[in-house]
């Protein structure tokens, strides 16, 4: 039995063979690992924490782009699990007093068993679309509700102050990850690590058969894919990535409030994707990062003005772009167009070219 | 008694918001998050009346927010939402983003703090077990006359003939001969209007912010959700349903965890019940049978 398990994981996650498409993935991903290891050494203290503040918004882009982007579930609540992550880590760690490692663990399996709660009541019943954005804001605004008035265990509007850093001892070795370059290398490796993770996921046959739920989930159910079953896996699994983020936020800035549950970051997780480009792995990473440092930036002139910019780029995305900026291609276009001014092709190769894509 | 008298009230305001989004719902399968915005309006237009005018401003006000309400309404539709007809998610998001910017362009015009309004009267009614304030009372009657006067619209006359008519078949109902952009225009005008009522109404009862609205989208939304979509019974149930539940509940426990109650127990009975407590006839059930 177990056997023909592994047999089904190894088909479901078996990689095609590398190929010349991969090279910029690769080559991208390479340069980010050397840029994120190179920085700590030029930038300041203050520059390095709010990048790595920025970054682990990325790691929330990441993990709503797995949902709506590869799966297709539009949410508008997807900053509930970011904060259960936040609130459970601090929950453990301070108010009972357990290790950073049972935190984190604590966090994560709290979201997650939140969203397979949710995902399995309204997932297998069906509920699919504006349905399931609907109730998710309204799990988001439920959840800040609980946040701010259960005062006993969630500190009610003041949050919870003075939550530790990570660390990990293991075996009388102690590995303290909460200093400032520390706790920036935890946050890139995290960042990375789930990158790369996710680009595996989807290349291999597991992303195509998500990406059939999302094109058309009729079809990918007559082809014999249970569907709601996928889409709850999915649902999960990006609980638990968004609560790997609220638990990295929570431990680099030590404070949790109830403004994680806000609709307002809730809206900016969807901009992020949106402007990245949906389903795209790079874009929605740089979207976040981009979007959070501008509205660090912007924020410190007017504490007003970033929901109105915020609410307009919204959108101007929305009307105007509705696949995102699509960076990658307008580059592969102008290199196509460069060659082909340069080479001046005769109408054989043209057509060749045409073929072959 | 005054249990009953307070549950009618908090169900017949949550049945005029929903009222206007049913129908928006069911006909267009559009989703307007914006709603919310439209009980804030309703409610600053009172408050705007009421500096200006003294306390009995509040009957003019009454006339006007609605008015201002489909004005409002008929902006949104005519420069956003027709453009996003074929793409029904993407009006979620942009009356989101249409949420956000009047949220904070109330804030920026009016600040932060709460508006200050009045009941238009005080004093108290005696029931039986006590007395109750009269404005609530007051609210009540005003909201089951339109509540009664929506349905009697959709159920007895032409227009909510043909209103029923696209929300079952868009395409069938225009190969009749019903112009059903502008019907869906005045749809949607007529639902801004209405939750601007529910807002003037409400306003009195509750702290005036420009974040009034939106704990009642929520619910309205688990309302047309849990009545069934397309269906003005349903609406009509669901808020009933849902009203009890939570004033009920927030006699025992916490207002907040009545609502988390409130949200888990709703959850639960979709799962069970998919197509609603009525269901009605939309494109939407189509999607929502599919898993």
């Amino acid at each position: 039995m177990s056997g023909k398990h592994a047999g089904c994981l190894r088909l479901w996650f078996s990689q095609p063979a590398l190929g010349a498409r991969d090279v910029l993935p690769l080559l991208m991903s390479a340069v980010a690992a050397a840029a994120v290891a190179i920085v700590p050494f030029f930038a300041g203290p203050w520059l390095l924490s709010a990048v790595r503040d920025a970054l682990v918004m990325g790691i929330l882009a990441l993990s709503y782009d797995l949902l709506w982007g590869r799966a297709g579930v539009l949410t508008l609540g997807h900053t509930t699990f970011l904060g259960l992550g936040a609130y459970g880590f601090a929950v453990a760690t301070v108010q009972f007093g357990q290790a950073p490692v049972t935190g984190l663990a604590a966090g994560v399996l709290c979201a997650a068993a939140v969203a397979a709660v949710i995902g399995y009541f309204l997932l297998f019943a069906g509920v699919r679309l504006h349905f399931f954005a609907i109730i998710s804001l309204a799990v988001l605004i439920v959840a800040q509700q609980l946040a701010v008035s259960w005062q006993s265990v969630t500190g009610g509007d003041t949050g919870i102050l003075g939550i530790p850093g990570l660390s990990f001892s293991a075996g009388g070795h102690a590995l303290d990850l909460s200093g400032p370059r520390a706790s920036w290398y935890t946050v890139s490796a995290v960042l990375l690590v789930a990158t790369g993770l996710m680009w595996l996921v989807c290349r291999s046959r597991y992303g195509k058969v998500l990406g059939a739920i999302a094109t058309n989930e009729w079809r990918a159910k007559a082809c014999g894919y249970h569907t709601s079953f996928h889409l709850l896996l999915v649902f999960v699994a990006s609980a638990a990535l968004a609560a790997v983020a609220g638990v990295l936020m929570a431990a680099c800035s030590g404070v949790v409030a109830p403004d994680v549950f806000s609709p307002l970051l809730a809206t900016e997780v969807i901009l992020w994707v949106a402007i990245g480009g949906r389903g795209r792995i790079g874009g929605p990473v740089v979207a976040a990062v981009t979007l959070t440092l501008l509205r660090q930036t912007v924020s410190s002139y007017s504490t007003d003005g970033w929901p109105l910019i915020l609410g307009g780029l919204f959108l101007a995305c929305v009307l105007f772009m509705p696949n995102g900026l699509r960076l990658d291609g307008r580059v592969w276009a102008a290199l196509r167009a460069g060659r082909a001014i340069w080479s001046r092709p005769s109408a054989h190769r043209v057509g060749h070219a045409q073929e072959k894509r | 008694m005054i249990g009953i008298l307070n549950v009618a009230s908090y169900g017949c305001v949550l049945a005029m918001i929903a009222l206007g989004l049913a129908v928006v719902f069911g006909m267009m399968d559009i989703v307007n998050l914006a709603h919310a915005e439209w009980v804030t309006i309703g409610a600053y237009a009172l408050a705007v009346a009421q500096a200006v005018g003294g306390k009995q401003a509040f009957w003019l006000a009454l006339l006007v927010a609605p008015a201002v309400g489909a004005l409002l309404g008929w902006c949104l539709e005519r420069f956003i939402i027709r453009l996003l007809y074929d793409r029904p998610l993407d009006t979620l998001l942009a009356t989101y983003a249409v949420s956000l910017i009047l949220q904070k362009a109330l804030e920026l015009i009016f600040g932060t703090q709460p508006m200050l309004v009045y009941a238009p009267f005080s004093g108290a009614v005696p029931v039986p077990g006590g007395s109750y304030p009269a404005y609530r009372i007051f609210v009540i009657g005003v909201a089951l006359t339109v509540t009664t006067g929506c349905w009697l619209l959709f159920a007895r006359t032409r227009f909510g003939m043909q209103l029923r008519a696209v929300i079952q078949h868009t395409a069938m109902a225009e190969a009749t001969g019903i112009d059903t952009r502008r019907l869906n225009r005045i749809a949607f005008c007529g639902g801004a209007a209405l939750a601007s009522l529910a807002g003037v109404l409400v306003a009195p009862m509750v702290s005036v912010e420009s974040h009034l609205g939106v704990s009642y989208l929520a619910k309205a939304f688990f309302v047309i959700v849990l009545g069934g979509i397309g269906s003005i019974a349903g609406s009509i149930l669901g808020s009933a349903v849902i009203g009890t539940a939570e004033t009920l509940l927030s006699y025992r426990v916490d207002p907040s965890l009545a609502s988390a109650v409130v949200l888990v127990l709703s959850i639960v009975v979709i799962r069970f019940r998919p197509q609603g407590l009525i269901p009605g006839f939309s494109a939407a059930h189509q999607l929502l049978g599919k898993g």
